[in-house]
C-alpha cells in the first residue's frame, strides 16, 4: 500500500503542464472515451472505473483533493477539524450551494445523502460504517444516521463510533458525493456537468468549483481499436484505456485497480492448499501479459509478508480440478487467468476458466457460487484504512468491512500490516497485481489532471480554438 | 569617396563622429586583421543609447573598407545574436559594446568565428574556434559627447528586468498616477486583495476584497484593474464572480472606497482599462473568468454584447496613437482598436493573456507587449509594432512561469513609456518584470 501511495503521488505530480501566457477558454464539447461505457450513475452503487469517471464529472463531494493530492474543501467552506480526539467533526457548508436542478443544498440534504450511502442498496456503505448509528441504517432499522446531527441550515456535526483521523478522506471518496432524490425519483447531483441526454451532459453554471470550461460532455466506452482512430481524427478528445493509445499527450493513473484471487470455502479441505498454491504463482510473470501498466502485488500491504513465515511451509492437499471464474470485461483478467491455469497445472491441478457477465459477478461472488474467483477492485481511496475496508467489503460484505475499518482507524504501519495479513488469511485472498490506466488526450486538450483515485478532472479540461496556434 | 561608398552601402543614415570613426577603425583593424573578405554579423549595444547607432555606422563602414560584408543584427535578432549569426551563415560574429567612461570613448568587442565547419556539423552550436576579445579607445570629441547625452529611445534592444516578487498570485495589473501630480504607482489585484506598490515594488497599501452574498466561485480566477479618471476615484477594479466592484482612491497608506457598483450582471459597468483616450467599461460573463464583448467608453447599464465573442482582457494606451485600446479574444487573437473603438489594423493571432500597450520607442504609436500563447513551462515577452502586418521587433529569452497580466506606464521616469508584466510562478507567487527600451534600463 505504501508503494501504491508513492505511485499515486507520482501520478499526481505528473499532470497539468504549466501553460505560458495561456488561460483556459470556455466552450466546446469534451468527448471522452472510457474503458467501458458507464452503467451506474448512482454514487452509492457505482462499481467500475467508468462509473467513477462519470461520477467525477457529474457529482460533488464535501471534500476533494487538488491536483497535488492535498485535501481541500469541496462543498464545505473549510476543512473540518477533528474534535473530541477524532470522534466527531463539525461540517460547515459553503454559502450559496445548489443542486443541478436549482434547489439549494442544505445541511439536511447532506445528512440524507450520507444516510442513503449507508442504506441497504448501497455497495459502498462501508464508507459510513465509522459513523455512530450507520449500522442501523444499513440493516433497515433507521432511516437517518443517528450520529449525524443537523445544527443549522449550513452546519452539521458527525459523531463517530471510534476516533478516526482519516474520516475526512472518507468524505472525499466519490461514493460519498452529495445527491438528492427529486420528487420523480431521479438522482440529482451537484457536480460540474448535469445530465443532458444519453451519456451526454451539460455544463452546470452553479457548480461549487465554478462552471466547467467545456459547454458539454459526452462519455462513451471504446475498445483499443476504436479509441486510437477516434483520437487521431478528433472524433474524441480524451481516451482512457489500459494499453497505450497513440496520439497526443499521456497521463497514467495510480495503480489502484487491484486484482485478487479469492478461494471459496466450498473447496473444503483443499481450500487452504489452493490458496497456498495460488500464492506461489509468479506475479511478475502474470503482469507480463497485462497490457495496462501493472505492478506485482505480493500482499495487500507490501511490508506485511516480510515478518511472517512463508505460506505453504507444510504440504497441504490440493484439489484435482477447479473452476476459475472472472468477469468478462477485462483482458487483463483473461490474461492472468490463463497464466494461473498453466501455473496450477504444473502442480497437478486442472483449471477450467469461466467468465461471468460483469454486472452479475458481484452477486455470484456474494452467493459463494465459485471455486476460485479473480476479483478486480478499483480503490476509491488510496488511504490504507479505507483501501483495506473496501477490499473487505468487496469480498466479505459490510460487516467485515466495518470491522476492518474499526481496526484500521488509528492503526500504525505495523498494525496495518498485521491486519492486512490476517485479512488475506480470513478471506483466503491472494493479492496478485495492481493496474493503472493510461489517459491519452489529443493535441489541443489542456488543463486535464487526474484525481487521487485516477479519475480525470473534466471540469478543468478545456479545448484550444481550432487554428489559433501560431508564432 | 568614403562617404560615397558609405552612402551606396546605406551606412550614411547616422554620421560617425571623428573620435568614434577612429575608435571603430582601430577596433576593426585589430579584430579582422588577417581575415580575408567574408561576412561579419555585427551587434552593437551600449549604456549610452545615443552612441549605439553611430557606432553601428562607423563599424560597418570600417569593416566594409577592409573587404568584409556586414550584416547588422537588430531587433528580435538580438535575442540570441550568435545563433542568428550562424543562421545567417556569417563567417564571423562581432559583438561590440560602446561606452563613454569619463571623456574616453571605449569600444569593447568579442569576435566569434561562426563559419560552418564540416567536422562540427553534428554540433552546430559548437564554436569552430575560440573567440577573441578586442578593444579600442579614443578621447571623446564634441560630437561623441553630444550623441552620448542624447537619449534615443528605440536604439539597441529592449531589456527585461525583474522588479520583485509578490507573495500571491496577481490576476490584474494597472500602472499610472493615482493622484494629480503624484508619481506612477502599480495596482495589483489578487484573489483576496487589492495592492498598491511604488515602482520599486514596495507595498504602500492593501485592501481586502469585499464579500457579498451574490459572490460565486469561478473556475478560472480573473480580474481587471484600471488607473484613470474613474467616477471620482483614480483606481477601479473588478474580480470575476464577485458581485461587487469598487472605485478607490489612494490616500497615504490607505486605499479608500469612493464608490461600489454591482457587477454580477451583464452590463458595461466594470472598469476594464484606462488610458489617454479615456476609460473602458465592460462586464464579466456570469460565472466565468472571461469578459463579454461589451466595450463602452462610459458606464452603460443597458449595454448588450455585440457578439458571442469572449475576451480574456483589454488594454488601453496611456499615449494613444492610431491604436488606443486592444482586446484579446479567447481565441488568443488581439484586436487593435482606435479611440472610437473601431478596428484599426488586422487582428494579431497567437497573443498570450499577459499583454499591454506601451509606446516603448517614443514614436507616438504604442507597441504591443505580449506574452506567448504557446503552452509550455515558461513564457516569452514579445514586442510587436502594429501595422497592416504587425512586426515582431523583440522577443525575450524564456521567462519562468506564466505571464498573466501587463500594463504600460513610464516607470523609469525618463519620459518614455515602459511595460510592467506579472508572471505567475509555480510556487503560487508572482514576479513583476519591467520591460524598458530606455538607455539606462533602470527604475529611477
Amino acid at each position: 500500500m505504501k508503494a501504491l501511495l508513492l505511485l499515486a503521488l507520482i501520478a499526481m505530480l505528473m499532470p497539468a503542464a504549466a501553460t505560458a501566457g495561456v488561460r483556459p477558454r470556455y466552450g466546446g464539447e469534451l468527448r471522452v472515451l472510457l474503458p467501458s461505457p458507464p452503467l451506474e450513475f448512482d454514487p452509492a452503487r457505482m462499481n467500475s472505473f467508468a462509473d467513477l469517471a462519470a461520477a467525477r464529472a457529474t457529482q460533488a463531494t464535501l471534500l476533494e483533493h487538488d491536483s497535488r493530492g492535498a485535501l481541500r474543501p469541496g462543498l464545505l467552506e473549510t476543512l473540518p477539524a477533528p474534535e473530541d480526539g477524532g470522534r466527531s467533526y463539525r461540517l460547515r457548508l459553503a454559502p450559496g450551494l445548489r443542486f443541478q436542478d436549482g434547489e439549494p443544498i442544505a445541511a439536511s440534504d447532506v445528512a440524507a445523502s450520507l444516510a442513503r450511502l449507508a442504506g441497504p442498496p448501497s455497495i459502498h456503505a462501508w464508507l459510513t460504517s465509522s459513523i455512530a448509528g450507520a449500522h442501523a441504517v444499513k440493516h433497515g432499522h433507521a432511516r437517518l444516521i443517528a450520529g449525524i446531527e443537523v445544527l443549522s441550515e449550513r452546519e452539521l456535526r458527525i459523531t463517530l463510533s471510534y476516533p478516526f483521523l482519516d474520516f475526512p478522506q472518507a468524505l472525499a471518496a466519490l461514493p460519498s458525493a452529495i445527491v438528492r432524490v427529486d420528487k420523480g425519483g431521479n438522482l440529482v447531483g451537484a457536480g460540474a456537468f448535469r445530465p443532458g441526454g444519453e451519456r451526454r451532459f451539460q455544463a452546470f453554471d452553479d457548480c461549487e468549483g465554478g462552471r466547467p470550461f467545456a459547454d458539454s460532455l459526452a462519455l462513451a466506452g471504446a475498445d483499443a481499436r476504436a479509441a486510437a482512430p477516434a483520437l487521431a481524427d478528433h472524433r474524441a478528445d480524451i481516451a482512457i484505456r489500459p494499453e497505450l493509445v497513440e496520439g497526443g499527450s499521456h497521463l497514467e493513473t495510480a495503480p489502484l485497480g487491484l486484482v485478487m484471487a479469492i478461494v471459496s470455502q466450498r473447496l473444503g479441505p483443499t481450500a487452504r492448499g489452493t490458496w497456498v498454491a495460488l500464492d506461489a504463482v509468479d506475479r511478475r510473470e502474470l503482469t507480463r501479459f497485462v497490457r495496462a501498466p501493472a505492478a506485482p502485488l505480493n500482499s495487500l500491504l507490501p511490508a506485511s509478508r516480510e515478518k511472517g513465515a512463508p505460506r505453504g511451509a507444510v504440504p497441504m492437499p490440493l484439489p484435482r480440478k477447479i473452476t476459475l471464474s472472472f468477469p468478462d470485461n477485462s483482458d487483463a483478467l483473461r490474461a492472468a487467468a490463463a497464466r494461473i491455469q498453466v501455473s496450477l497445472y504444473d502442480r497437478g491441478v486442472k483449471v477450467a476458466l469461466e467468465t461471468t457477465p460483469a454486472r452479475l459477478f458481484a452477486a455470484r461472488l456474494a452467493s459463494g457460487d465459485f471455486d476460485v474467483a479473480l476479483l478486480p477492485v478499483w480503490l476509491v481511496s488510496p488511504v490504507p484504512a479505507l483501501a483495506l475496508a473496501q477490499i473487505a467489503a468487496a469480498t466479505g460484505g459490510f460487516e467485515r468491512a466495518a470491522r476492518v475499518l474499526a481496526q484500521a482507524a488509528g492503526a500504525d504501519a505495523v498494525a496495518l500490516s498485521r491486519l492486512s495479513s490476517s485479512l488475506e488469511t480470513d478471506l483466503l485472498a491472494v493479492p496478485l497485481f495492481s493496474t493503472g490506466l493510461r489517459v491519452a488526450a489529443r493535441e489541443g486538450v489542456e488543463g486535464l489532471w487526474l484525481h487521487e483515485d485516477g479519475t480525470p478532472e473534466l471540469g478543468d479540461a478545456w479545448l484550444w480554438p481550432e487554428g489559433s496556434r501560431g508564432p | 569617396m568614403l562617404l560615397l561608398l558609405a552612402a551606396l552601402l546605406g551606412f550614411a543614415g547616422q554620421p560617425a563622429s571623428g573620435s568614434l570613426a577612429r575608435a571603430a577603425d582601430d577596433l576593426v583593424a585589430r579584430a579582422v586583421a588577417g581575415e580575408e573578405g567574408g561576412t561579419v554579423a555585427l551587434a552593437v549595444a551600449g549604456t549610452d543609447g545615443g552612441l549605439v547607432e553611430p557606432t553601428q555606422t562607423a563599424l560597418s563602414a570600417a569593416l566594409s573598407r577592409r573587404g568584409q560584408t556586414v550584416v547588422l543584427l537588430r531587433g528580435i535578432q538580438l535575442a540570441d545574436p550568435e545563433a542568428e549569426a550562424r543562421a545567417l551563415r556569417a563567417d564571423l560574429f562581432l559583438r561590440v559594446r560602446v561606452s563613454l567612461l569619463g571623456e574616453t570613448l571605449t569600444l569593447t568587442g568579442e569576435l566569434i568565428p561562426t563559419r560552418p565547419n564540416f567536422f562540427l556539423q553534428r554540433v552546430p552550436t559548437a564554436r569552430p574556434g575560440g573567440s577573441r576579445l578586442v578593444s579600442a579607445t579614443a578621447p571623446a570629441d564634441g560630437p561623441a559627447l553630444a550623441m552620448a547625452s542624447t537619449h534615443r529611445p528605440g536604439t539597441g534592444s529592449p531589456s527585461l528586468v525583474a522588479l520583485g516578487d509578490i507573495g500571491e498570485r496577481v490576476l490584474a495589473l494597472a500602472a499610472g498616477a493615482v493622484g494629480d501630480g503624484t508619481p506612477v504607482r502599480l495596482v495589483a489585484v489578487t484573489q483576496t486583495r487589492v495592492l498598491l506598490f511604488d515602482v520599486h515594488c514596495a507595498l504602500l497599501a492593501s485592501r481586502p476584497l469585499p464579500v457579498a452574498p451574490g459572490d460565486r466561485r469561478v473556475r478560472d480566477p480573473a480580474a481587471v484593474a484600471a488607473i484613470g479618471d474613474l467616477r471620482g476615484g483614480r483606481i477601479g477594479y473588478a474580480v470575476a464572480g464577485r458581485a461587487e466592484s469598487e472605485f478607490l482612491s489612494a490616500s497615504g497608506d490607505r486605499l479608500e472606497r469612493v464608490a461600489s457598483i454591482p457587477s454580477g450582471g451583464l452590463a458595461a459597468v466594470v472598469p476594464l482599462a484606462a488610458g489617454g483616450a479615456g476609460p473602458l467599461f465592460g462586464a464579466f460573463l456570469p460565472g466565468r473568468g472571461t469578459l463579454a464583448d461589451i466595450l463602452s467608453r462610459s458606464p452603460d447599464p443597458q449595454g448588450h454584447p455585440r457578439s458571442g465573442r469572449e475576451l480574456f482582457g483589454v488594454a488601453a494606451a496611456t499615449r494613444p496613437g492610431r491604436v488606443a485600446y486592444a482586446a484579446l479574444g479567447t481565441d488568443f487573437t488581439l484586436r487593435l482598436l482606435g479611440p472610437s473603438l473601431e478596428a484599426v489594423f488586422p487582428d494579431i493571432p497567437a497573443v498570450g493573456v499577459g499583454f499591454a500597450l506601451a509606446d516603448l520607442d517614443g514614436d507616438g504609436e504604442p507597441e504591443i507587449v505580449a506574452s506567448s500563447a504557446t503552452p509550455g513551462p515558461s513564457d516569452r515577452v514579445r514586442v510587436l509594432r502594429p501595422g497592416d502586418r504587425s512586426q515582431v521587433i523583440f522577443e525575450s529569452p524564456p521567462v519562468e512561469g506564466m505571464i498573466i497580466a501587463g500594463a504600460g506606464a513610464d516607470l523609469t521616469g525618463d519620459g518614455i513609456e515602459d511595460a510592467i508584466l506579472a508572471a505567475a510562478l509555480p510556487s503560487g507567487t508572482t514576479r513583476l518584470w519591467l520591460l524598458t527600451w530606455d538607455a539606462h534600463g533602470t527604475v529611477r
